[in-house]
């Protein structure tokens, strides 16, 4: 008998991106392996209410007040009702949260917790400590990880960044990285020739600055400059576009440089396979689930060494630029550009090394691992209400911990009243998807 | 034979369970959360030091910012005529600027002439700005306006002194301004507090010994012909208490609340980006 | 050997500022009335009282902020049930305008490609199916 899991975060489609498919992916190949999963998110737009998905994944559309770029009004309780509510429908034994700048996955994490449920967060990104937001962020989750019994990074640098942030157990924390779908990021049948067409460059991204543009528009006149053949594909929207733009002009390179703006995901892999290398000037990557779409889809990477890359993808599909420098990056473009040229490297077995690397499969199984885990290292106080108020006040400074207490009280408080309010007795329990028989 | 743990994601490592952290990180923050727990504040003199003479430095532009107060009271309360002193002061400056190189003073007698006459012409305007508001409300506005400049001069020493606190000190100095009946009064004002506040600072070393000592002095010395001995005693203390303890604060609260995130947060920081 | 200490300056600056607004205001709002204490209000203190803001002030908007968060979580869970959730037989409670509903010929096809089967697009389900697939055999 399967887990019944609860995935909690404040983005899931329509909005697409690193984390939603994460969260969809890793939710079909828990159902596969025989697990029930339920999506509990904010409503978007008329998108609103329960929707079933294919393979019977359920998705709640909770309707919330948003804040600001999807993310629901941070106020620590006032998931509470619909939360429980939801929990306790569906029968949930797992809670698992993705993002920690999402609201929703906080508060279910913190809501399930008090319920005596097992919790798991996984995060997706670095954060660092020198700016007000980071800090608030940093205060909120080390508040919600308290108690959570598992906690997934998705590489190393990731890891590392949590137990400095958050200053819990490092064995409570597991890396487990994201994967592609690598069917859908296959290259093309018959190999484009380098030689015959001209090396063309793509680039992917979000255009803001913390993607390396800058490093961008003043690399790609030199290499146009340095090499007559080679032309550039820019996909992506974002508020560097118009400085692109301006280069573009400034520089007379309409006829090397196509700027595509922001592109759906399912023709990702179509601009990928036009090219030859891609490009990735990034100045901070947790993961960098791009690198390895664009690898599986048979694309030389060339890259900066910033936060997790290094560890993502084998030297002989990279050249990293060793620092995040211009003439670095330019460098390193010069030697990707010299290896396709020489034809010295395979690309076409890229597909079938990722495959093998990162697959949903793999994920799911070690994930479900990290579910068993915390039934194997659980203790009876696990939950207990003192106990968690108790662990909450041996945490953080000397006046974030008295919140922490007080936030902790207020919410076994708002637990009684919601038990007299809505009995657990009264909620009805929501049919499971039959599996095939 | 247990192959050596990587720290790659790409291959699988079958000996080593998905919790197995990298032992060189652990031994790195283990050394530095010892470092932090048992560096002891006062065994690190050097710091102090030199932290001292940061906020020293910081200490004297504000004694600089006090003498835009002294000279309103002097020229306000004790109807002193400024205008010798803005002659002195105008002949200082412009000395110490022939001094620094040629080009920096062709600019500076361009520039120092547009600000001249511009001010000139808008003595007369700036002197009835505020006649239909009660001095009280001008006293309360520019003090939470200098609390509001001192917040925004910037804590990097070396960093050339921003717009922001530029436009603030003017806005001070002007409102001070309106309150004077003449017009020649209003204009030596202004070139006085433009001269000392924004000139003055770029030309000298306000921390140099017999410079601080004079300004020190100066302040010091108002401030017990006006006000008498309990407040110059009051500010002393609070001078002392920000030479000397806060130094001392400082350290400590780098230790022990600071912590150790912030000599690793460059790792995980968005790197800046070099434009070469 | 000198350190840049130029940042690390400005987190002190805000964290004593923060601490010391916060003493401040402790002090400020549990300070005995100026009849209760002649003596206190005198010279320097006087002074400095005269140019804050009536006092009366930072107690009334302590009291405010507390209960603008009470009303503020009442209001939210209020907008959220009354204002944005659809009543039941609305039509987005069913569909909406950014759902890819999945067709098939037939009920066996329908079956065997989405309803026990992932796609890698996002698909939803049409709720008769759904109905169909968990209540169907009561």
């Amino acid at each position: 008998m399967g887990y019944n899991i609860a995935m909690a975060c404040d983005f899931f489609y329509p909005q697409l991106g690193g984390v939603e498919f994460h969260i969809y992916h890793l939710s079909q190949n828990l159902i596969r392996l025989g697990h029930s999963v339920v999506v509990i998110t904010h409503a978007y737009g008329d998108r609103v209410g329960v929707r079933y998905l294919t393979n019977g994944l359920k998705v709640y559309h909770v309707p919330y007040f948003v804040l600001h770029r999807e993310t629901t009004f941070p106020n620590v309780f006032g998931t509470f009702p619909v939360i429980r509510n939801i929990l306790l429908r569906e029968q949930i034994d797992i809670v698992h949260s993705h993002g920690s700048a999402s609201t929703f996955s906080l508060e279910a994490i913190f809501h399930a917790n008090t319920m005596g449920l097992k919790t798991v967060f996984t995060d997706h990104s670095l954060y660092g400590f020198s700016n007000i937001t980071a800090i608030l962020v940093n205060k909120l989750l080390t508040f919600t990880l308290t108690n959570t019994d598992k906690v997934i990074c998705v590489s190393h640098t990731c890891k590392d960044n949590m137990i400095v942030r958050t200053d819990i157990d490092p064995r409570r924390i597991s890396v487990i990285p994201n994967a592609v779908v690598s069917e859908d990021f296959s290259p093309l049948p018959e190999k484009r020739t380098a030689a015959k067409n001209g090396i063309v460059i793509v680039v992917i991204s979000r255009l803001y600055p913390n993607k390396g543009v800058d490093l961008l528009t003043r690399l790609i006149p030199k290499i146009c400059s340095l090499h007559k053949d080679v032309s550039f594909i820019v996909a992506g929207d974002g508020p560097k576009f118009v400085e692109l733009q301006q280069m573009i002009e400034y520089c007379r390179l309409q006829e090397r440089v196509n700027l595509m703006g922001s592109v759906p995901h399912e023709k990702v892999r179509d601009v990928m396979c036009q090219g030859d290398i891609y490009l990735h000037p990034s100045l901070t990557e947790a993961f960098g689930t791009v690198l390895v779409e664009a690898a599986s889809c048979g694309l030389l990477i060339v890259s900066t060494r910033v936060g997790g890359i290094p560890e993502v993808l084998p030297s002989h599909m990279t050249v990293h630029a060793n620092e995040t420098s211009v003439s670095s990056l330019v460098e390193a473009t010069n030697e990707g550009i010299r290896q396709i040229r020489l034809g010295k490297i395979e690309t076409s077995s890229f597909n079938d090394e990722i495959s093998k690397m990162y697959n949903w499969v793999d994920v799911a199984e070690r994930t479900v691992n990290v579910y068993r885990g915390i039934y194997s290292d659980q203790t009876p106080e696990d939950k207990n209400w003192a106990i968690m108020v108790k662990k909450f006040f041996k945490r953080d400074g000397s006046w974030a911990r008295l919140l922490y207490v007080l936030c902790a009280i207020v919410e076994y408080f708002i637990f009684f009243s919601l038990e007299w309010l809505y009995p657990k007795e009264d909620i009805d329990l929501a049919p499971k998807w039959p599996h095939r028989v | 034979m247990v192959k050596p743990w990587k720290r790659l994601l790409w291959i699988k490592q079958e000996d080593y369970p998905d919790n197995y952290t990298d032992p060189a990180f652990i031994d790195l923050i283990t050394r530095l959360r010892y470092k932090g727990k048992s560096a002891k504040p006062s065994n690190n003199s050097s710091s102090v030091h030199q932290i001292r003479s940061d906020l020293f430095r910081f200490y004297n532009k504000l004694l600089n910012t006090v003498f835009v107060y002294i000279i309103f009271v002097f020229i306000y309360n004790y109807r002193v005529n400024p205008v010798s002193f803005a002659i002195f002061v105008t002949i200082l400056v412009s000395w110490l600027l022939s001094r620094s190189n040629a080009k920096h003073y062709a600019f500076g007698v361009k520039s120092s002439l547009v600000i001249t006459f511009a001010m000139l012409t808008l003595s007369p305007i700036l002197k009835s700005l505020s006649k239909t508001t009660a001095s009280d409300s001008i006293w309360t506005l520019s003090f939470w306006l200098s609390i509001a400049y001192v917040g925004s001069l910037s804590s990097n020493v070396n960093a050339q002194t921003s717009n922001l606190s530029t436009n603030l000190l003017l806005a001070i100095v002007i409102l001070l301004a309106s309150r004077f009946q003449s017009t020649a009064h209003v204009f030596c004002f202004l070139l006085i507090c433009v001269q000392l506040n924004v000139i003055l600072p770029n030309l000298i070393n306000l921390s140099n010994k017999y410079i601080s000592f004079t300004i020190n002095l100066s302040v010091y010395g108002f401030l017990t012909c006006t006000l008498g001995w309990s407040y110059t005693f009051l500010a002393l203390a609070m001078s002392f208490f920000y030479l000397f303890v806060l130094p001392q604060w400082f350290v400590y609260w780098q230790t022990y609340y600071r912590g150790y995130e912030s000599s690793l947060s460059r790792v995980w920081e968005a790197q800046k980006p070099i434009l070469d | 050997m000198t350190e840049d200490y130029s940042e690390e300056y400005e987190w002190f600056a805000y964290y004593i500022t923060v601490t010391s607004i916060l003493v401040f205001i402790i002090v400020w709002s549990l300070l005995p009335n100026e009849s209760a204490i002649g003596q206190l209000h005198n010279g320097l203190f006087k002074a400095i009282l005269e140019i804050l803001p009536q006092r009366n002030w930072v107690i009334y908007s302590q009291a405010f902020i507390l209960m603008g968060m009470l009303y503020t979580y009442f209001g939210i869970l209020m907008y959220n049930e009354d204002v944005l959730t659809p009543s039941l037989d609305d039509l987005r409670t069913i569909t909406d305008s950014k759902g890819k509903v999945a067709i098939a010929d037939s009920e066996k096809k329908l079956i065997d490609e989405y309803v026990f089967k992932e796609t890698s697009a996002i698909i939803d389900i049409p709720i008769m199916d759904v109905c169909r697939i968990l209540y169907g055999d009561k």
